[in-house]
């Protein structure tokens, strides 16, 4: 139908009902048809192909009305006036293409360094760890050994960390406490051994509890 | 190289004559290929607009020898306007005013042909975007088979069948409503 657009067809169905001649083989099959009562689907047949080419004829008349429809004058101008105001990049699209899959990695990477970075400075934040300091000649004055621990060694063998420990964990490190109140808590300098447990304590503030040891001075700011 | 794809070459160089003159070349055809999707001027020349910037800011879509211009231009604007229907979620049926304007009787121009072009175009648009889309293409844009199949993305067949399709719906439509406009503009006017 589409295709027969602008051909004269005539088709033999059509020319039967309409008494139109026709070829004699043509004829003879469709009389039989017909007297077999199968006019009124012939007839149905000849109303849709009917229908068919007067909706040829309408879709013409929609090209032909079509053929007047523009655009705008403006939309041209605006066109025009956007391409010379905003220039455009010689580059190779695909090259941009390229360059926007390198931001987009770019940007996924510092995402997840600062994902990491995250990670880090929660674990450095955790409350009890103030500083860690190498432990200098004559610093191990004052440490009290841990029940647990042997004898204190050479000072280089050793760390530093100065944290704030709970009573409690003094308690359970050997050290007597009096009255000790679990909620408190103590600053003291732990001396960490090569293996990394505690093998003496060093409370940098004089309390009611530790009479007796010598308290180390806290790092300033920027020694820490 | 054909002219066309000379241009598309100068306007990747950035050279705004060139644009000028694509638009003048395919502006029309684009603006009536969307007009036909949608049955609304300003929703056409939108897409007409949408579819020359997207030349303009980005044409690296065009592969020499892949096509004409003129199927890809059109291709174009098919998605602009698939998309302005997903966008609406529903796709507006019937004329505009601003088409009614173009196509329906008034007291001066009260004739039998532009009722029929209009009943005509409300039935294209009532269609669905698959059927409507080869209509446009095949019977008013008198694009061929193979380059509608080429622009859909889909078998000359299935463009085949789908207007084939596409027809016995208008044809039904048009029976079941002969003359919905004439009956609304005898009404009217009987009122006035």
């Amino acid at each position: 139908m589409g295709k027969q657009r602008g051909r004269e067809t005539i088709n033999p169905i059509i020319a039967y009902v309409r008494g139109e001649p026709l070829d004699s083989a043509e004829r003879v099959g469709l009389d039989r048809q017909a007297s077999a009562g199968e006019l009124p689907t012939l007839r149905a047949t000849m109303d849709r192909v009917d229908e068919q080419l007067a909706l040829s004829t309408e879709l013409a008349a929609i090209r032909r009305s079509n053929a007047r429809l523009e655009p705008s004058p403006a939309l041209r101008d605006s066109l025009g006036q956007y391409a010379r105001s905003h220039p455009r990049g010689t580059q190779h699209p695909r090259a941009s293409r390229w360059l926007r899959a390198a931001v987009l990695v770019a940007a996924a990477t510092g995402l997840a360094w600062w994902g990491m970075s995250r990670v880090e400075r929660d674990v450095t934040d955790l409350p009890p760890v103030l500083a860690a300091v190498d432990p200098a000649p004559g610093e191990l004055d004052g440490f009290i050994r841990v029940g647990y621990a042997g004898r204190l060694e050479g000072p280089r063998a050793y760390t530093v960390v100065r944290a704030r420990l709970g009573r409690m964990g003094l308690v359970n490190a050997g050290l007597l406490m009096p009255s000790p109140a679990a909620s408190e808590f103590v600053d003291a300098d732990l001396l960490l051994g090569i293996d990394g447990t505690v093998i003496g304590v060093r409370f940098v503030e004089h309390g009611p509890w530790n009479s007796g040891t010598s308290a180390g001075q806290l790092p300033s700011e920027d020694s820490i | 190289m054909d002219a066309d794809e000379t241009l598309v070459h100068k306007i990747r160089q950035g050279d705004p004559q060139a644009f000028d003159e694509l638009y003048e070349r395919h502006g029309r055809e684009v603006f009536r290929f969307a007009y036909g999707m949608c049955g609304a001027r300003v929703a056409a020349e939108d897409c007409t607009q949408e579819v020359f910037l997207s030349v303009w800011q980005d044409n690296g879509g065009y592969r020499s020898g892949a096509g004409s211009v003129r199927a890809w231009l059109l291709g174009i604007a098919r998605h602009k306007m698939i998309d302005r229907f997903r966008r609406q979620s529903r796709v507006q049926l019937g004329l505009d005013a601003t088409a009614l304007a173009d196509t329906a009787p008034t007291v001066d121009q009260h004739t039998g042909q532009r009722q029929r072009v209009a009943r005509v175009r409300s039935a294209i648009l009532a269609l669905p975007v698959r059927y409507r889309e080869v209509v446009v293409l095949c019977e008013l844009e008198e694009m061929s088979y193979a380059e509608a199949a080429e622009l859909i993305g889909c078998p000359v067949g299935t463009v085949r069948s789908r207007l084939h399709r596409a027809r016995e719906q208008l044809a039904r439509k048009l029976r079941s409503e002969p003359d919905r406009l004439a009956y609304t503009a005898g009404k009217a006017s009987g009122e006035r």
